[in-house]
């Protein structure tokens, strides 16, 4: 069981710096892109398609991460008044609803993948790609995502603590 | 049920959600479930939502939130924040208010690097404050220009808010960047002038010191030195997109290049750098990413139930001049501030002000502005401003040992607040002042 726990804390960790390097090869792909169109050559026709589905296992990838790191933002301006033993109740309750949702759509997006898969189903932008590879990222993120809900109230810890306002990525940083 | 009422029924479920503290993409996704069963057909409407999720964030025009982020964090990691700032304090010598007019310059300066106004309010805090207060600023000039000139960073290009907001409401991310960039600077001016005002009415508030200052020829090196090569960066961003030499999305690629370049050259590129910035970028941007995942569905749900339309076309059929109704939506954002984060105010809001600022004759991209200034009015008004409390939690304490209260930050906060008030009166009266710069690059 230690194990299989210190597994999935590396995939966590894994998938938060696999989504670090997309940011980084994300970059080097459009300043090569337009640095070949500008010296008068033709840039590789998948540059934009990539990005965009970087995009897609980008946000995937960092999701779970950021529930683990409390960096999705929640308004507590009525959670905080809350009194203790009502808020703690409230608090598995959402963690209980995140759970489901998150686990829904993890459900959802697996069966997808499965029938893509199947079917042999492709998306045709600048560059044709297998569909059940826009659903693998949904799948795995969810499912992360659900995890990581769950995760608080069976190691006794807050999403909610009080270093952590409205996260370590708070809405106001953007 | 009619669609119309489920559209109305998911947008409070949102907002309950919200206001019980479930993290806001959760909320949205749960109403978006409930809206997609309601209106699509069970079971089949849920496949249809997350079948069609995909393309929800795979857009090419988001990709600027990553590269804006990463590129102001490598900045602010690698120290150059804090090289922009001696050199200013060099170069303005023994100004009455220096450090009041060091901290308004170099905020402008910040915004224009990062986008980020917690992270702009921040570093100005951390920097400016301690050093004011030991000087024996008084608390209006110490803590006033840091919460007006923290918010900046939402309408100074690179605004990641602006990315957001054009990506949201599908209007010319380039042209609003842009349009950010004279307002945002007109407010910075209007910033100095009311520390000149302020010093100018009581000497006091910014007492003068003895500086043993070099020779200005020295200081003006330290100057070049230090904050003229950041202009690359700025070039990077706002002078390829102004060029027509690359997109948004591409400019802000490039800026992280130049940031990288920057850092490189002033000796900051540090692996330990390079890894703190990448996880801002990733934290920050994994946070946006998810809540446009989860209202980018949520305004197609509201569209798709007619909800959207049937408010744009009662708003419009209401018999009141457009600017009560611009008065009205303003108000709408700035209260919403007080309770919300700037992004859920943003994803709530759009589907219905941008149809409506539309369909009543308003150009979007003078609207988007009109909206950031408004989110930045909402991070300082009182009671519930979100700096407000922010300063007052890391101000230092009086001299006298007491602390600093709310309501003193309150009252240094207001001259600046009035400034933005003006400046939303001078962009209604003088539309030019956001339009005419997209209107250059067509």
């Amino acid at each position: 069981m230690f194990r299989i726990i210190v597994l999935y804390d590396r995939l966590i960790s894994g998938l938060a710096a696999f989504a670090a390097v997309l940011v980084m090869a994300v970059a080097a792909l459009i300043v090569a892109d337009v640095t070949l169109r500008s010296l008068g050559f033709e840039p590789p026709a998948a540059t934009v398609a990539l990005t965009e589905y970087a995009l897609l296992y980008f946000t995937m990838s960092a999701a779970p991460w950021l529930v683990r790191q409390r960096g999705h933002v929640a308004v507590r301006v009525l959670f905080d008044r809350l009194p203790g033993g009502v808020r703690r109740t409230w608090e598995y309750a959402i963690y209980a609803l995140c759970a489901v949702i998150a686990f829904a759509i993890a459900l959802i997006a697996g069966a997808l993948l499965v029938e893509s898969w199947a079917l042999g189903d492709v998306e045709q932008r600048s560059i044709d790609v297998s569909r059940w590879l826009l659903f693998l990222p949904l799948t795995v993120g969810f499912a992360g995502v659900g995890l990581e809900f769950l995760r608080y109230p069976l190691t006794r810890t807050s999403f909610y603590a009080d270093d952590a306002t409205t996260g370590p990525a708070g809405p106001e940083k953007v | 049920m009619t669609p119309e009422l489920i559209g109305l029924v998911i947008f409070v479920l949102v907002l309950l959600l919200m206001l019980a503290g479930v993290p806001v993409a959760i909320g949205f996704l749960a109403a978006n479930m409930v809206g997609a069963w309601f209106l699509m057909g069970g079971v089949n409407g849920l496949i249809q939502l997350v079948d069609n999720s995909t393309n929800l964030i795979t857009t090419f025009t988001l990709v600027a939130i990553p590269m804006f982020v990463w590129m102001g964090a490598l900045l602010f990691h690698a120290g150059l924040a804090g090289r922009v700032f001696d050199a200013l304090d060099l170069l303005f010598g023994r100004l009455p208010g220096r450090l009041a007019y060091v901290t308004v310059v170099g905020g402008t300066t910040f915004s224009a690097l990062t986008g980020s106004t917690m992270a702009n309010t921040a570093m100005l805090g951390s920097l400016m404050v301690p050093e004011m207060r030991r000087r024996g600023y008084k608390i209006a000039l110490a803590v006033g220009p840091i919460i007006g000139t923290g918010g900046l960073a939402m309408i100074i290009p690179p605004s990641n808010l602006a990315v957001l907001t054009g990506s949201l409401a599908r209007i010319d991310i380039g042209a609003l960047l842009l349009a950010g960039l004279i307002p945002g600077l007109i407010l910075a001016l209007l910033y100095c002038a009311t520390i000149a005002i302020q010093v100018a009415r009581d000497p006091n508030a910014a007492p003068a010191y003895d500086l043993d200052l070099p020779p200005f020829s020295q200081r003006l090196k330290v100057f070049a030195l230090n904050v003229l090569p950041l202009g690359l960066v700025i070039f990077c961003v706002v002078g390829f997109i102004v060029l027509g030499i690359a997109t948004p999305s591409e400019a802000a690629a490039f800026g992280v290049l130049a940031s990288v370049l920057l850092a490189w050259a002033f000796g900051g590129l540090t692996k330990d750098n390079v890894a703190k910035s990448l996880e801002t970028a990733v934290s920050v941007t994994g946070m946006v990413f998810l809540l446009i995942f989860g209202s980018a569905a949520f305004s197609q749900l509201l569209a798709f139930s007619g909800a959207s339309q049937d408010v744009v076309a009662a708003a419009t059929a209401w018999d009141a001049p457009v600017y009560a109704k611009l008065a009205l939506m303003f108000l709408v954002l700035v209260t919403l501030g007080m309770f919300m984060d700037q992004i859920s105010i943003l994803l709530l809001t759009i589907p219905f002000f941008f149809p409506l600022a539309t369909a009543l004759g308003l150009d979007p991209v003078w609207f988007g502005i009109v909206v950031l200034l408004a989110m930045e009015m909402s991070l300082t008004t009182p009671p519930f401003g979100l700096l407000l409390f922010l300063m007052t939690g890391v101000a230092p304490p009086n001299p006298d040992g007491t602390r600093i209260t709310f309501q003193q930050v309150v009252s240094a906060a207001l001259p600046f607040l009035a400034c933005d008030l003006i400046m939303l009166l001078l962009l209604v009266a003088f539309p030019a002042l956001a339009l005419w710069l997209p209107g250059l690059v067509g």
